[in-house]
């Protein structure tokens, strides 16, 4: 076959080929990485059987759980300790940034300590917070704002760094009052540091969350991994955690990602 | 108190900028009146951001004395100066539209909030950007967001305007009409600007009168009267003439062998 009998379309790049057939560029790029998983979820079911279970196996263990009753306490008693745990590391940490990144003296005092805080391994935290307070509720809340408050810290100061300081002076000839200047000025420049703040706090907030219901909470989506993994049921653990990751997944692209495009609406 | 003295809106004595024993700025001495457009033009090095800093409030001097309408700034009871400022590249908050950028800039400026939306349609109908009044900056050309940010220095009734290099960021052609538009401007608005610029023309072309400074640290080598009345003509011999005059004065001072070394402001 001669190359001027090649079909067009066998000839067009892979990004082509999503036009031809018009599905999305990036929905076709997911697409094929969700396929690649779930074939490398199957091969390894094969090769590591039963402790990887099968794909049909988990989804009927996905189906049993949506109906129970127990897992939806778990589900939303979880969902209630990350919240508690991203919002106070959220705030902590964003004050904390502010106060770092706007002034020599406190980034002087804090930053030895935030270098400390962001070395130091998150089960760390988890270990110490049980052994002091045992393992009620405040132990868990304490471990895991201590764990993220660091890291958004990090973030938000970095970013008030890296602001644009010519702004600075704009308002200061301008002679906008301090308030209007933080509300006006700066925290507009942060929204980007402050959305991915958010994300990691969410995101640390809630695999930590399942790591301290597994060590130390009786109750809770990490302590029913916890439990099902003990009784080597490990198609209910990769379940719950696939539902768990989804329902995750859902509630950062809804909610967070709604937020982030009201914030630079000005952007677009 | 002389007429001349009331009329006075900044002037600049025996001012020196140092950063420890490093001079920037020497001995300046300068005096603006109510009205007048004033070109500042020097060559790379000569102290102009120092001196910017200082007659705009941001920095105190080293030596020397800086008043605006009359009164002393940097004493322990002086307010920092009313003023507009119209930067090299617009600084405009990305995330306000235009009218929230002015509101923004009113707010401490003194002018009762009944009067605001008033003025900020005045002067954007001025400057011919009206119609994007509730646009946000990012959708604007580079243009009309260095007209925005001529808007909001003169929306606050500043005693004066410090403009630093506003055109040099922009494409000929609207620079060029910019340029056009901006002395116009000014006389209806009766403002008073210092005005610091690369472009010799340019300077001919807008100012009433040119500071020349030496090189750093910097001081007034020459004050210039623009010998042209107004309407002026940016592709006029005359313009071009004054231009020549012009490097030939500073060719020496500056330590210029050719044309070709003029690097200024």
């Amino acid at each position: 076959m001669h190359n001027s009998d090649v079909s067009p379309q066998l000839d067009a790049s892979p990004t082509d080929r999503f036009a031809m057939l018009k599905v999305p560029p990036k929905l076709g790029a997911a697409a094929i990485a969700l396929g690649s998983m779930l074939v490398l979820w199957y091969v390894m079911s094969i090769y590591f059987k039963p402790w990887v279970p099968s794909i049909d196996s988990t989804v009927v263990a996905m189906i049993d759980k949506l109906g129970s009753g127990q897992f939806w306490d778990s589900f939303f008693l979880t969902l209630g300790r990350i919240f508690m745990a991203f919002i106070c590391a959220t705030f902590v940490g964003t004050a904390l940034g502010l106060t770092i990144g706007l002034s020599e003296r406190a980034e002087a005092f804090f930053q030895p300590l935030l270098a400390l805080a962001l070395a130091v391994p998150d089960p760390v935290y988890i270990i110490f917070a049980i052994l002091a307070l045992g393992t009620g509720e405040a132990a868990g809340f304490v471990a895991l704002t201590i764990a993220v408050t660091p890291f958004v810290t990090n973030i938000v100061r970095s970013n008030i760094h890296a602001r644009d300081k010519s702004l600075d002076e704009m308002a200061q000839i301008y002679h906008l009052p301090r308030n209007v200047r933080l509300m006006t000025v700066l925290a507009p420049q942060m929204v980007p540091a402050l959305l991915t703040a958010v994300r990691f706090s969410f995101a640390l907030s809630w695999k930590l969350v399942v790591v301290v219901e597994a060590i130390g909470q009786p109750n809770g989506i990490g302590a029913d991994i916890f439990h099902s993994f003990r009784l080597l049921r490990m198609r209910e653990v990769a379940a719950v955690a696939i539902i768990f990751i989804i329902a995750m997944q859902l509630l950062e692209l809804g909610v967070l990602g709604r937020l982030e495009k009201r914030l630079t609406r000005w952007r677009s | 108190m002389s007429t001349e003295e009331t009329n006075s809106v900044l002037k600049v004595e025996d001012l020196g900028v140092a950063y420890g024993a490093s001079e920037a700025v020497a001995q300046l001495d300068f005096e603006i009146k109510r009205g007048e457009f004033v070109a500042i033009l020097g060559p790379s090095g000569c102290g102009k951001s120092s001196m910017l800093n200082v007659i705009s409030g941001l920095k105190a001097p080293s030596r020397g004395r800086v008043f605006v309408e009359e009164k002393e700034l940097f004493t322990p009871k002086s307010k920092a100066p009313r003023l507009g400022y119209v930067f090299q590249s617009h600084r405009l908050l990305p995330w306000r539209t235009v009218r929230q950028n002015l509101e923004m800039a009113l707010a401490p400026s003194g002018v009762p909030r009944s009067e605001w939306a008033r003025k900020i349609d005045e002067i954007l109908e001025i400057l011919h950007i009206g119609q994007f009044k509730d646009t946000w900056p990012l959708r604007l050309s580079g243009g009309q967001r260095q007209r925005v940010s001529i808007a909001r220095a003169l929306v606050v009734n500043p005693s004066y305007i410090l403009m630093d290099e506003p055109l040099s960021t922009l494409d000929e052609v609207t620079a060029r009409s910019l340029r056009q538009e901006l002395t116009g401007i000014c006389q209806r608005t009766n403002a008073t600007v210092v005005f610091v610029t690369h472009s010799i023309r340019e300077a001919v072309y807008l100012a009433d009168r040119i500071l020349i400074l030496t090189r750093g640290p910097g001081r007034v080598h020459e004050d210039y009267k623009v010998p042209l009345a107004r309407p002026r003509d940016y592709d006029d011999p005359r313009i071009s003439k004054i231009e020549s005059d012009i490097i030939a004065r500073v060719q020496a001072p500056w330590g210029l062998s050719n044309r070709e070394d003029l690097d200024v402001a």
